[in-house]
């Protein structure tokens, strides 16, 4: 039975127990799914599975190769993760949906045809909202009603764009799905609807809106899942489309600048995962072997230290109550272990040697100066050393450290959080000393050196004399200080710019308005007349004739026929 | 409560202790340009490029430093045109 289901089902289907489940129980069973899932993956070999006939169309739930085993892999040992870091929650509601959304996404990065890929993606929407709503507040309330209308819509798009895709090839494979913008409606609406789940630019504040109003563990499970997946859609069926490289080019520089003023650190890590994802999708932009290997390496090495940063960061919040940096100071004393974690994590992110990112982010770079796309090189130099701004330095240091005490005195976290944060830290770190096992899962075949003297000297030089010019501006007090404020991004268009439109058009439109009102009112009237006028009792319709004048219109409505009949 | 002297105060907490820490950041810093001087005298230590600039002496390094103050800096004025009450979409007709 279970070498039928497809990669990711058990989770959704044990999903269904958890509710019914208490206090031990539960938490065994919240450990025990992921794994027994993740096993359930090693029973697979490389081929394709569970091909059914639906209304004619021929699909594969499952495609197991190289290129989706790596997301399978991270995914699992994320559900895994997220699943520890979240055990101590009471709240059913949340471990269900999160198993539900781990395993549509497992799914999704398994599916061998676009229909399989349209229902995951549907059901990593639906399921993941519920993450963001169970904050239980009015804003994370909102925010997740923008979410979702914003993730279903690009399910929507999708679809569409499968359905002219297949009514033109006769295909619902999904490889490599052509080229985008180049004449061909299908492909074009698929990479839009690709693009909004991976937040291109000005289809990307949805995550910096929801990610920060979820719940602690929510954000660590959103960080994981939506966003990569769409990298591996994109990987699967747009790898070496060169548009991919500026819009991507584009997405690590842009964030930066939004970082660097905001003042809600899980906000930040929201930018700062928008700018990670546009390296990774430069990467399958580019679409060489080595530039493919790095987005997927990438990917792989980018979900642990993040999620480990958004721990960190949800660890602040559950014992504090605020992860704003304004609000904070000095709670390393309080909190050293989580302090320890969140600075591997940002050595990680910011690619110091030994670290998890040196050995993955920088094969995309590579791969980008040998292909030739030498401007967009520089600009991911320069978002690197941005990574270093946002991630390396003002979250552990605005986070932990500050410029003031802010007389905070909490307990250090939940143990199961730091157990969580322990073994994603671990991972880190084992990454950055011995890539080896990393590098033997990417889809290419690689002899990727990252341990060389030039690249771990230039890194460093990089690295450290950005930190000094972090130490320096501290010390002049030239920082950007943390201040309470809304940073206005693209959705300040349907948060602000539609709505007063519509109030504008409903104020001062009236005229208008009761022009329209009115001329559909009469209209209306003299429609109702003109019936009355025809079928009333007096009505030409409506009274009674005399036989004598029925048979008279017969007549002559005959002869007029004979008339023109023999004309 | 009264605030802590600067003797009871957490070692990190100290200006001495961040003025020593700065101090071996700067001392670290200049280690980091030794590979290049080397570089330069074709010494035992080679730079692998992909353009000339990265050829250039303290290139990256200059590149970081520049990099991170320019980040600094347009934040500032970025702040300028971005920045907006903490409530400002929960009045005035934002959704929240």
């Amino acid at each position: 039975m279970a070498e039928h289901l497809p990669p990711g089902t058990l989770l959704v289907v044990g999903a269904l127990l958890i509710p019914l489940l208490r206090g031990v129980g539960r938490q065994v069973w919240l450990l025990i799914l992921p794994c027994a899932s993740f096993v359930h993956l090693l029973s697979f070999d490389h081929g394709t599975y569970g091909q059914i006939l639906l209304f004619d169309f021929e699909l594969t739930m499952a495609r197991i190769d190289k290129l989706s085993l790596v997301w399978g892999y991270i995914f699992h040992i994320m559900a895994f993760l997220g699943a520890l870091y979240s055990i101590h929650v009471e709240d059913s509601l949340q471990h269900f949906t999160g198993f539900v959304y781990a395993g549509s996404a497992i799914a999704g990065a398994f599916a061998g045809d676009l229909i399989t890929l349209f229902v995951c993606w549907e059901l990593t929407a639906v399921s993941s909202v519920f993450l963001i709503w169970a904050s239980r507040t009015e804003r994370a309330i909102n925010s997740g009603m923008r979410y979702l209308v914003i993730q279903v819509g690009s399910g929507i798009i999708l679809l569409a764009g499968v359905a002219i895709h297949y009514s033109d090839t006769g295909s619902l494979a999904f490889d490599h799905l052509g080229t985008p913008f180049a004449g061909e409606l299908g492909p074009t609406l698929i990479f839009i609807a690709f693009g909004i789940k991976c937040a291109f630019p000005f289809l990307h504040n949805w995550l910096q809106d929801a990610y920060p109003e979820a719940t602690p563990s929510g954000t660590v499970m959103l960080s994981a899942f939506t966003t990569k997946l769409s990298v591996y859609a994109l990987a699967r069926g747009f790898a070496g489309v060169d548009i991919l490289v500026p819009i991507g080019v584009a997405m690590t520089a842009f964030p930066v600048f939004y970082a660097v003023i905001e003042n809600d650190l899980r906000r930040v890590l929201a930018y700062s995962l928008n700018n990670q994802l546009g390296f990774m999708v430069v990467g399958v932009g580019v679409g060489t072997d080595l530039a493919l290997n790095g987005a997927a390496s990438h990917a792989f090495a980018h979900i642990l230290y993040k999620a480990l940063l958004f721990m960190s960061m949800g660890a602040i919040l559950h014992r504090v109550g605020t992860c704003k940096a304004s609000e904070l100071g000095m709670l390393y004393r309080s909190m050293p272990i989580t302090t320890l974690f969140c600075i591997i994590g940002a050595m990680s992110i910011s690619a110091f040697p030994l670290f998890s990112g040196f050995v993955t982010k920088s094969m995309t770079l590579t791969a980008t100066a040998e292909q030739g796309w030498n401007v967009s090189w520089f600009v991911l130099l320069f978002s690197s050393a941005g990574v270093l701004h946002h991630s390396g330095i003002k979250i552990p240091f605005y986070g932990f450290f500050g410029h003031r005490d802010a007389g905070l005195r909490v307990e250090e976290a939940p143990w199961n959080m730091l157990v969580s944060m322990g073994i994603t830290a671990t991972l880190c770190v084992a990454i950055g000393v011995y890539p080896q096992p990393l590098y033997d899962i990417l889809p290419y075949e690689t002899d990727y050196e990252p341990y060389t003297a030039s690249h771990v000297v230039t890194q460093l030089q990089l690295l450290v004399f950005a930190l000094l010019a972090f130490a320096f501006l501290a010390r002049k007090h030239l920082e950007t200080p943390e201040l309470r404020a809304t940073n206005v991004d693209t959705d300040w268009t349907y948060r602000r710019l539609l709505p007063q439109a519509a109030s504008a058009f409903m104020r001062w439109g009236q005229p208008l308005r009761t022009a329209v009102f009115t001329f559909f009112k009469d209209a209306i009237h003299t429609g109702i007349s003109g019936l009355r006028l025809l079928h009333s009792p007096q009505g030409i319709f409506g009274r009674t004739w005399h036989t004598g004048n029925s048979v008279l219109i017969c007549l002559v409505s005959l002869a007029v026929y004979l008339v023109f009949y023999y004309l | 409560m009264s605030e802590p002297t600067s003797t009871n105060k957490p070692w990190l907490e100290r200006g001495s202790s961040t003025t020593l820490l700065y101090r071996l950041l700067l001392a670290l810093c200049l280690l980091l340009l030794v590979p290049d001087v080397l570089d330069l005298l074709h010494v035992g230590y080679h730079k692998h490029l992909h353009y000339s600039a990265e050829g250039w002496f303290a290139f990256y390094a200059v590149f970081g430093f520049i990099a991170y103050s320019f980040i600094v800096g347009a934040g500032w004025v970025w702040r300028r045109v971005v920045m907006r009450d903490e409530d400002y979409y929960e009045r005035g007709g934002g959704d929240g």
